[in-house]
C-alpha cells in the first residue's frame, strides 16, 4: 500500500525514470532524497499503525471483558 | 444412498437460529432494545447515574456483540463438507448452503414439491431464473394450485447434486433444488416444455443468476496485494507525456467506467498471454481470430484484471495503453513520424508500467487498409527488449498476408490462436453482456431472446464471429425495443430484426406462411400445368426447410431441371420466387450461355484486388449478399465453362463461397435452380415411344455424363434432377387458359371483363403449339392476335369500361371480338 518495497527496490534508480542525458544523474540524486523522505515516512506511518492495530486487537479481545467491568460497576458502584 | 437428517447438521442448526433472529418480532425487539440501552445510557451518562450507566454499557455491549457475531459468523456460516468429498454414508445435509437450509426449513412438509416451489420462488435469485425464463406469476400459480406432488426427500438431493456436479458448484444451493423440481415435478416439467426450455436452457438461465447474485467482497476482507497499487508507486515509473498523445488509456478508461470488461472463460488464452507477458525474455503476443470473436474484450478482461490484481504478480497494476494510429498519423509531417514513434517507444520502454496494445497490427505492417503504411521497422529492437510487453491484434488471413511477410517482425510474437466460442459459451457471454446493455436501454432481457440471438447470428451473419456479432445483435434489439416502449426483449423482437436485416423469414411459420407452405403445391400449379416431379421436389425442400432446423450450411434446395424448351422450367421458378420468396423479383436469373469462358468466373465473384473491375464486385456474390433469401435461377447452365461449374460446385456443397475481397457469401438462405436443354430431343423421342420416365431419367443423365456435358460429381450435388416432359396438346390448352385468364385479370382492372369460348382457347392451343419449342410460342401468338386487337377496340371505344368481350371463333376459322 505505502510502495515501500518498491522504494527500496528503485532507491538509487533516477526518478519517474528519467533516461535523457544530463538529467539522469540529477534525477537519481532527486529520486535518492524523495524516496528517502518517502521511506521514513512510511516506516514512521507503519509503526504508528502497527501500534495502532495492536491496541485495538487489544480492545477487541478485552471488549467482551467489559461486560464484566460494567456488571462490576452496576452492582458495587 | 443419500441421507438427509437435518437436526445433526449444524448447518441446519445455524439457519435455524438465523430464520429466528431475523424473524419479524425478533427484529422490532432487537431494535427496541438497542434503542432503549442507547438512550438508557446517554441518559445515565448526562446525569452522573454510574448504576444505570455501567448497566446500560454492559448490555449494549453483549448487544453489539451479539450482532456482530450474527452479521460476520452466523449469518457467513459455510456447510461442512463440499460435494468432492461426498461419499455414500454422509448425511446430504451437510452439503446444504445457508440459504437453502433456511428455504427449507421453512417448508412444512419436505416430501410435497409444491411446497418447497413456494418457499423457494421467495428468493429474489430464483424470481430472477423464473422471469428470465419467461414464466409468470400466472404461470407459478398454475403450478401452486395444482395437485400436491409428493417424493421423497432423497430423490430431490440427488437430483440436486447432479446439477450441482455439472456446474462444478461446491455445495448444494437453492438454484441446484430448482433445477431438480423442475426435473421431478410434472407440473414444472411441463411447464418447461410449454415455454420451450431444455435443461440446457435451465442450466443458463441459473449460471446467469449466479454472475448476477454472486457476493462482492468488501474491500477490507480481499488480500493485501488485491487492494491496488502503493500510493507511491508513480515514482518509480517513468512518464509517458507522449505516449498519452497517440495512445487511448483502456485502465483509466475502466476505472472510470467508460468501458467494461466482459471476459468470459478464456482462461487457457489469458494463462497463456500472461505467461509470455511475465517470462524474463521478449515480451511480445498477438492474438488472432476473426472480427467479432472477442479479442478486444480478452485485452479489457487482462486490463480489468490487472487493475485488480488478479493477475500473475509481475503483471498487476499495469497500464494498458492502446496504440490510436489515427493519432499517430495526424498532421506527421516528413520526419515527425519518426519523431513520435521514437519518443512513444522510448517511453514505454521507460515507463515500466505500460502494456502496449496495438489492435489491427496489419495496419502498421503494409495492409491496404492502411495505404500500405509500415512501419514495423522502429519495432523491431523494442520488440526483442524485455523491457517492452506488447499485445497485437489481428485475423489469420492479414496475419498472413501482411504480417507474416515480415518474417523478421513476425517471429517477435508469440501466436495465440483465439477459437469462437461454442453456442453454449457464447449464450453465457451474452448474459454477461445483457448486464451492461440493460441498464442502457432500461430493458429486461429473457433468456430466449439471449438464445435466439446466438442461434440467428450464427446462421444468418455470416461475415464475422462470435460473439461479437450476437452481442451487436442483441444491442440492436434492445435498442429497438426501447424505441418501441417495450420492456421485455423477447425471442420475436430478435426473428423481427433478423427478418427486417436479411428478408428472411425466421422463426415458426404460422397463419398464412404455414396455409402457403402447406398448400405450395396447389399454389405453383395455378402457373405450372403437370409437371408434378419437379413441382413435389421444390415444394418438400422449402416446407423442410422453413420447419425442421437443418444441420448443415447448403442452401435450400439445389435442383437441375431438365427437358426441352417450352415446358415450363423457368416458369416453375418463377412461380416459386412469387408463391414463396414473395416476389417475381426475388429471383437473380443469370444466362448461362453469357459465361462460357474462363474469365466468366471473375465476373461471378468478382476480380481480384487490383484490377479495375474490384470496386464492383462479383454479379452472383454482390447479389446474394445483398438478398441473401432469394431463388437463384442458371439457365442453361450445360453452356457454362467447367471452372464456373466448379465454383457452383461449392456453393452446392458448402452453401458459401468467398468472393474475391475474401469476404464469406451464403448460399444457405437461397434456392437454387439450374435448367437445361442438354438431351432435349432424346426426351422427345423417349416420351414419344412411351419410354417409363424413371428410366428415361436414368438413360438421360448416363447420356448426358458420357457426352461430357456434366461431371458425375457435378450432378451428384443437386437435391434432385427433374426431367420435365415435353407438353401434350392437352397440356398446352392448359398453358392458353392460365395465359388467358392472367389477361382477364389484367384488363379486369379496366372494369372490362373476357370471355373465351372453348373454341377459341382450342383454336390458340392449336396456333400457339410448337413441338420444338413447347409453348413457349403460345404467349407471343396471344399478344399478337388477342391483346393487339383488344387494344385496337379500346382505342376505337368500341369496348368501354363495364363491356364484357367474348372471344370465338367464326366460321372462316378466325377468331372474333364480340
Amino acid at each position: 500500500m505505502l510502495s515501500l518495497g518498491l522504494l527500496i527496490k528503485t532507491f538509487f534508480k533516477p526518478l519517474k525514470n528519467e533516461y535523457r542525458e544530463g538529467l539522469v544523474g540529477i534525477s537519481m540524486f532527486m529520486g535518492i532524497v524523495i524516496k528517502s523522505l518517502l521511506i521514513i515516512f512510511d516506516l514512521v506511518f507503519i509503526v504508528f499503525f502497527i501500534g495502532f492495530e495492536i491496541v485495538l486487537f487489544i480492545a477487541w479481545i478485552l471488549f467482551p471483558f467489559s461486560i464484566i467491568w460494567g456488571l462490576y460497576g452496576a452492582v458495587f458502584s | 444412498m443419500v441421507q438427509f437428517f437435518p437436526n445433526t447438521s449444524k448447518i441446519f442448526q445455524v439457519a435455524a437460529f438465523k430464520l429466528f433472529y431475523s424473524s419479524l418480532p425478533i427484529v422490532a425487539i432487537r431494535l427496541i432494545v438497542g434503542l432503549i440501552l442507547f438512550l438508557l445510557f446517554i441518559l445515565a451518562a448526562s446525569s452522573g447515574s454510574n448504576k444505570i450507566l455501567s448497566l446500560s454499557y454492559s448490555f449494549l455491549v453483549t448487544l453489539l456483540i451479539l450482532e456482530v457475531f450474527y452479521r460476520f459468523k452466523i449469518s457467513r456460516e459455510k456447510p461442512e463438507k463440499d460435494l468432492s468429498r461426498i461419499s455414500s454414508g454422509d448425511n446430504i445435509a451437510d452439503f446444504l448452503t445457508l440459504e437453502a437450509a433456511q428455504t427449507l426449513l421453512k417448508v412444512p412438509d419436505l416430501t410435497n414439491t409444491n411446497q418447497i416451489f413456494l418457499k423457494l420462488i421467495g428468493d429474489p435469485s430464483i424470481n430472477f431464473v423464473l422471469t428470465r425464463s419467461d414464466i409468470s406469476t400466472e404461470d407459478i400459480n398454475k403450478i401452486l394450485a395444482g395437485p400436491a406432488e409428493k417424493i421423497p426427500i432423497e430423490a430431490l438431493f440427488s437430483e440436486s447434486i447432479a446439477y450441482s456436479k455439472k456446474e462444478s458448484q461446491e455445495y448444494i444451493d437453492q438454484f441446484d433444488i430448482l433445477l431438480a423440481l423442475f426435473k421431478l415435478n410434472k407440473g414444472l416439467a411441463n411447464l418447461e416444455f410449454q415455454k420451450e426450455l431444455k435443461e440446457n436452457d435451465l442450466l443458463n438461465i441459473v449460471f446467469w443468476a449466479r454472475r448476477v447474485y454472486s457476493d462482492t467482497i468488501p474491500f477490507w476482507e480481499k488480500p493485501a496485494d488485491q487492494l491496488g497499487p502503493g500510493i507511491f508507486d508513480t515514482l518509480a515509473t517513468g512518464w509517458t507525456l507522449e505516449t498519452e498523445k497517440y495512445t487511448r488509456d483502456l485502465t483509466r478508461e475502466l476505472t472510470k467506467g467508460g468501458l467494461r470488461s466482459a471476459l468470459v472463460g478464456r482462461e487457457s488464452t489469458i494463462d497463456r498471454i500472461q505467461k509470455t507477458l511475465s517470462r524474463s525474455g521478449r515480451k511480445n503476443v498477438v492474438l488472432i481470430g476473426e472480427p467479432g470473436i472477442g479479442k478486444t474484450t480478452i485485452i479489457l478482461g487482462l486490463a480489468s484484471k490487472s487493475q485488480t490484481g488478479n493477475l500473475v504478480a509481475p503483471l498487476n497494476y499495469k497500464r494498458f495503453l492502446q496504440l490510436d494510429l489515427t493519432a499517430l498519423l495526424a498532421e506527421a509531417q516528413t520526419g515527425e513520424l519518426e519523431r513520435r514513434l521514437r519518443d512513444l517507444i522510448t517511453e514505454v520502454k521507460h515507463s515500466g508500467n505500460v502494456i502496449l496494445f496495438i489492435p489491427n497490427i496489419e495496419l502498421i505492417s503494409g495492409s491496404k487498409e492502411s495505404r500500405e503504411l509500415d512501419i514495423t521497422g522502429f519495432f523491431l529492437q523494442t520488440l526483442r527488449d524485455p523491457d517492452v510487453a506488447i499485445i497485437g491484434t489481428s485475423t489469420r488471413d492479414n496475419w498472413r498476408r501482411y504480417v507474416e511477410t515480415k518474417s523478421g517482425f513476425a517471429e517477435l510474437f508469440d501466436v495465440a490462436e483465439i477459437k469462437p466460442p461454442t453456442s453454449n459459451e457464447a449464450i453465457r457471454i451474452l448474459e454477461d453482456a445483457a448486464a451492461s446493455i440493460e441498464p442502457k436501454h432500461h430493458v429486461v432481457i429473457t433468456y430466449k431472446a439471449i438464445n435466439q440471438t446466438v442461434e440467428l447470428s450464427e446462421r444468418y451473419v455470416i461475415d464475422r464471429a462470435l460473439p461479437g456479432k450476437a452481442i451487436d445483435l442483441l444491442e440492436e434489439a434492445a435498442t429497438s425495443v426501447a424505441l418501441n416502449k417495450k420492456y421485455f426483449v423477447e425471442s420475436l423482437d430478435i426473428q423481427a430484426l433478423i427478418t427486417e436485416e436479411t428478408k428472411i423469414p425466421v422463426g415458426t411459420p404460422t397463419g398464412t406462411e404455414s396455409e402457403k407452405l402447406l398448400n405450395l403445391e396447389q399454389e405453383l400449379h395455378k402457373r405450372i400445368i403437370d409437371q408434378e416431379e419437379a413441382i413435389k421436389a421444390v415444394s418438400e425442400s422449402i416446407r423442410r426447410a422453413r420447419t425442421i432446423t437443418r444441420t448443415t450450411n447448403r442452401p435450400i434446395g439445389v435442383f437441375l431441371f431438365l427437358g426441352p424448351t417450352g415446358v415450363g422450367k423457368t416458369e416453375t421458378a418463377k412461380a416459386l420466387a412469387a408463391t414463396y420468396f414473395g416476389s417475381e423479383n426475388r429471383m437473380i436469373r443469370f444466362d448461362m450461355n453469357e459465361f462460357q469462358d474462363i474469365n466468366s468466373v471473375t465476373r461471378l465473384i468478382g476480380s481480384p484486388p487490383g484490377s479495375s473491375e474490384y470496386e464492383a464486385g462479383g454479379q452472383l456474390t454482390e447479389a446474394v449478399r445483398k438478398d441473401p433469401f432469394t431463388l437463384v435461377l442458371l439457365d442453361e447452365i450445360e453452356k457454362a465453362h467447367r471452372k464456373v461449374l466448379e465454383l457452383f460446385l461449392n456453393i452446392f456443397d458448402e452453401g458459401r463461397i468467398a468472393d474475391a475481397s475474401g469476404r464469406q457469401i451464403s448460399f444457405t438462405n437461397t434456392l437454387i435452380v439450374a435448367t437445361s436443354n442438354a438431351g432435349a430431343e432424346y426426351i422427345r423421342e423417349a416420351v414419344g415411344i412411351n419410354e417409363d420416365i424413371s428410366a428415361l431419367k436414368t438413360n438421360l443423365l448416363e447420356k448426358l455424363q458420357r457426352e461430357g456435358i456434366f461431371s458425375p460429381e457435378f450432378l451428384n450435388r443437386f437435391d434432385s434432377i427433374v426431367v420435365y416432359k415435353p407438353l401434350t396438346l392437352d397440356q398446352v390448352q392448359q398453358v392458353t387458359q392460365l395465359l388467358l385468364m392472367d389477361l382477364a385479370a389484367r384488363i379486369k382492372k379496366q372494369d372490362i371483363s373476357l370471355v373465351v369460348t372453348p373454341k377459341a382457347v382450342k383454336w390458340l392451343s392449336n396456333k400457339g403449339y410448337n413441338p420444338t419449342y413447347g409453348a413457349r410460342p403460345l404467349r407471343r401468338l396471344i399478344a399478337d392476335s388477342v391483346e393487339d386487337a383488344l387494344a385496337k377496340k379500346l382505342l376505337s371505344k368500341e369496348v368501354v369500361r363495364g363491356s364484357t368481350v367474348t372471344i370465338d371463333i367464326d366460321s372462316t376459322d378466325n377468331l372474333v371480338f364480340t
